[in-house]
């Protein structure tokens, strides 16, 4: 007898990174990495799962940003270059390895590039949105939208920005997907109360927040995080589970630490002789991640002291664990509808990268796991929050408390010293923003032109991405560089056409680096 | 390409033939995450720009940040209505309202700048720029939208749908089905009180009832606020404004002396634990990027107009 309901939400991301001005850029292997190890991976998950006839619903988040770069002839043509490179590298890994304990690894990981390669070139055509739309028109993937290019909304200066945001996100998935959108994963689930007028202005049903949101939020939740609430605007808030976090995400306890797992800090990039690994590399040389790894987490060792990588083993230990996340959602469940009067929600959100990308064996372990729930139980049912409000449509209202899914549960990961100095210049660029719409309604030629592009310098200097990638001290130059670019482009702009002095072929160089959102209508901000 | 039986890889029987040892390039990458220079530093943008400007964003229950503008041609245009005499007794500051209670605080600024406050949770701010003046009150100049701190913990409200009604055992059940078990235990304010220090829920009881500060709970306050409020004590200035100052002081106080109780910060699973940087990371904390030293100031008159 069904006792309730487990949604799996992946969140894939990544901010907009394109320099045609350059051969090859670093920061755009971001995007290969997660096509090979992540975002492929799940197609090919999905689609043998519907072949199987296995039943399923997931959610999918694909960002704006990442279905644009998806979609751009230049970086899959990149990318089509970047897989090539790998399958030929494996090849020869094949015969390096032979006879060797690497050899079983270098066969998966070549096994895999080549059914990668073909994916993407023969079946896709380079457009692996196909794919997960296919997907979604079957019935087995419910995709949701998110902000235009993941930009913190409560630090925004004003709704009228805010609305943009969500507005220009939800054309653009119409663009892709063919429909409007449900739900949206509000970027870092930043939610402050208000925010919620502007989903339903936009014809938005759902969103999901962190578990404190609606926990702290007024009245006290009666469900606790194991139902939606319906904010004051009628759009329904989901929360994180607790629970389902910790077993995956934790660096202590989640499974991806397990010691049969594959290190990710062990790279051929890194571990190859340097001549035999150059061709391989970007033409700098600089040695980096390849996405090929030979060693196993073997435990609380020094790098060095890495045991091979034994397939067989990790695949073992991964349907071991797919069985203990559904022993602990049965005995949650159970508890659950007892205590909170009606089947349970389970919401567990997780960044999609995390399969594949940081954890190899995580697209194995959402095979098994679906395919469990699917063949041997039938107490817990793999939902969407879709499907959730439509069997249960009446909810607790509630305004959920301010909250993001940061570090500390609030605001400080993007503003905070080391990125505050971003803010001043944000906001006088939201400002003139607003100003350009007021004042050029309905224009057209080169106006327009250099209106829409105004547009998408402040929608790309909003991606929260950069005071994130700052506050984590990961790739601080680029990020910073990123922001100034914008924030110039714009400014520059702006001065431009006030002044009706613009310079067609700088706009024509600032249109062909920063092409997203070939829709944008500047007019939203007016 | 055919490669030899030497390999480069060091944990088996195979010979190490890379130029680096392993370790070493390992050990390299790890220090060094980014070792590629940047030279791009990204195109360039204003300094600043020449709009008189105020806002205030969120950034935690604790803290607001806050960073204004205002032209030099602002301040020249109202010292002018003045007499000099009465226009060099004005300056700029920070005018800081608690909309519950209407508590007002002022900080000294300069013309432009920024500023992180020590704030309250669940509590409604309304941030202004303007002049102060010993002779003439306060100006305003700029006014920032109203802030409101999350609450950073459960809601008093209980829903009154008898559906939605949830409280008692009830309530902390589901706090702790939900991962929220440090919460359960703290439903009812005794149990708050019971979590602080002795010293503090005792000084806490004594300002919550009306009642005067004893000199022995004044004595268990930290240095800086104990020399204040015996000053003010000493000044004869009553009780009522050493309430009103222990007031101001709460939140200053309750860092101090939570932060001396073992565990609470230190421990992250201790059932109260209190993230440190809630307790610091304001501007009082900070060195004041002026020409002046800074200090807190705090009207001891109600200013009228």
């Amino acid at each position: 007898m069904e006792a309730g309901y487990l949604a799996l939400i992946l969140h894939a991301h990544l901010p907009f990174v394109r320099h045609p001005e350059y051969p090859e850029f670093l920061e755009e292997d971001w995007l290969y990495e997660a096509i090979t190890e992540t975002y492929i991976p799940l197609l090919f998950l999905f689609e043998n799962l519907v072949k199987e006839g296995v039943k399923f619903r997931v959610t999918m988040t694909l960002t704006p940003s990442l279905c644009e770069m998806l979609a751009d002839p230049l970086l899959q043509s990149r990318y089509s270059e970047r897989i090539a490179k790998l399958v030929k590298l494996t090849t020869s890994e094949l015969e390096r390895t032979k006879d060797t304990p690497y050899f079983e690894a270098a066969k998966l990981h070549h096994e895999h590039f080549v059914a990668a390669q073909k994916l993407f070139n023969e079946k896709y055509h380079g457009n692996l949105i196909a794919g997960f739309r296919n997907l979604q028109d079957e019935g087995v993937l419910e995709i949701i939208t998110c902000a235009a290019t993941h930009g913190f909304l409560p630090l925004m200066s004003n709704d009228a920005v805010r609305r943009a945001q969500i507005h220009i996100g939800c054309r653009n998935y119409a663009k892709h997907f063919g429909r409007w959108p449900r739900g949206i994963w509000l970027p870092e689930c930043a939610y402050q109360p208000g925010v919620d007028k502007l989903l339903a202005e936009a014809g938005l049903k759902f969103f999901i927040v962190d578990s404190h949101s609606i926990m702290f939020g007024d009245p006290r939740p009666r469900r606790g995080i194991f139902a939606p609430v319906l904010t004051p605007s009628g759009v329904a808030a989901f929360a994180r589970d607790v629970e389902t976090s910790e077993q995956v995400w934790s660096a202590d306890i989640g499974y991806p630490g397990h010691p049969n797992y594959r290190e990710f800090y062990r790279d051929l990039g890194w571990d190859a002789q340097e001549e035999y690994i150059k061709p391989f590399l970007h033409s700098d040389g600089k040695r980096r991640n390849l996405g090929i790894k030979y060693f196993r987490v073997t435990g609380k060792v020094e790098l060095h002291e890495k045991q091979p990588y034994v397939p067989d083993w990790a695949r073992e230990t991964t349907i071991n664990h797919a069985n203990h996340f559904i022993l602990s959602r049965l005995a949650q469940v159970r508890q659950l509808k007892q205590m909170i009067g009606r089947n349970p929600i389970v919401v567990s959100p997780y960044d999609a990268e995390l399969f594949g990308h940081w954890w190899f064996e995580g697209p194995q372990f959402l095979s098994f796991l679906i395919k469990k729930i699917h063949y041997e139980q039938n107490e817990i049912t793999l939902i969407t929050p879709s499907d959730y409000l439509e069997m249960y449509s009446e909810n607790q209202q509630q305004t959920p408390s301010a909250s993001t899914w940061g570090a500390e549960g609030y605001n400080r990961v993007w503003v905070n010293t080391a990125t505050s100095w971003i803010y001043p210049h944000q906001h006088m660029a939201e400002k003139r923003m607003i100003e350009l719409a007021q004042r050029y309604p309905n224009a057209t030629g080169l106006y327009l032109r250099a209106l829409k592009q105004a547009a998408r310098e402040l929608v790309l200097a909003q991606s929260s991405d950069w005071a994130f990638i700052i506050t984590t001290a990961t790739m601080v130059p680029y990020a910073i560089k990123r922001f100034k670019d914008h924030i110039h482009r714009f400014t520059r702009l702006y001065q431009d056409i006030i002044s009706d002095r613009i310079d067609e072929a700088l706009l024509s160089e600032i249109e062909s680096k920063d092409n997203i959102f070939s829709e944008i209508d500047y007019q939203i901000y007016h | 390409m055919v490669m030899s039986q030497s390999s480069f890889f060091p944990s088996h029987q195979l010979e190490i033939v890379s130029e680096t040892p392993i370790a070493e390039l390992i050990e390299e990458r790890i220090t060094k995450p980014s070792q590629e220079i940047f030279i791009d530093k990204g195109l360039e943008i204003p300094d600043s720009y020449d709009v008189d400007t105020i806002r205030a964003m969120l950034q935690d229950p604790f803290h607001i940040w806050v960073y204004w503008n205002v032209r030099p041609q602002v301040f020249d245009k109202l010292k002018a209505v003045f007499p000099q005499h009465i226009a060099e007794s004005f300056s700029p500051v920070l005018k800081v309202t608690e909309l519950t209670f209407n508590d007002v605080k002022f900080i000294n600024i300069l013309e432009s700048g920024d500023y992180w406050l020590s704030v309250l949770p669940d509590k409604h701010y309304h941030i202004e720029v303007g002049m102060l003046s010993s002779e003439r009150g306060y100006i305003r100049l700029l006014e920032a939208d109203e802030i409101t701190t999350p609450r950073g913990t459960i809601s008093k409200n209980i829903d009154p749908e008898p559906e939605y009604k949830i409280v008692g055992q009830d309530f902390a059940d589901n706090l702790r089905a939900s991962g929220f078990a440090a919460f359960a235990g703290m439903l009812g304010p005794e149990r708050v009180m019971n979590a602080l220090p002795e010293n503090v829920s005792s000084i806490l009881s004594t300002v919550s009832s009306g009642e005067s500060l004893q000199d022995d709970q004044i004595d268990n306050l930290p240095p800086r606020i104990r020399a204040l409020l015996k000053e003010l004590q000493e000044r004869g200035e009553g009780g009522d404004l050493t309430l009103l100052a222990f007031l101001y002081l709460i939140p200053e106080y309750l860092r101090e002396a939570v932060a001396e109780v073992e565990g609470l910060f230190a421990d992250a699973l201790h059932p109260h634990h209190v993230a440190p940087r809630y307790m610091v990371g304001s501007s009082e904390h900070r060195p004041y990027p002026s020409r002046n030293p800074w200090l807190p100031s705090m009207t001891n008159k109600t200013i009228s107009f």
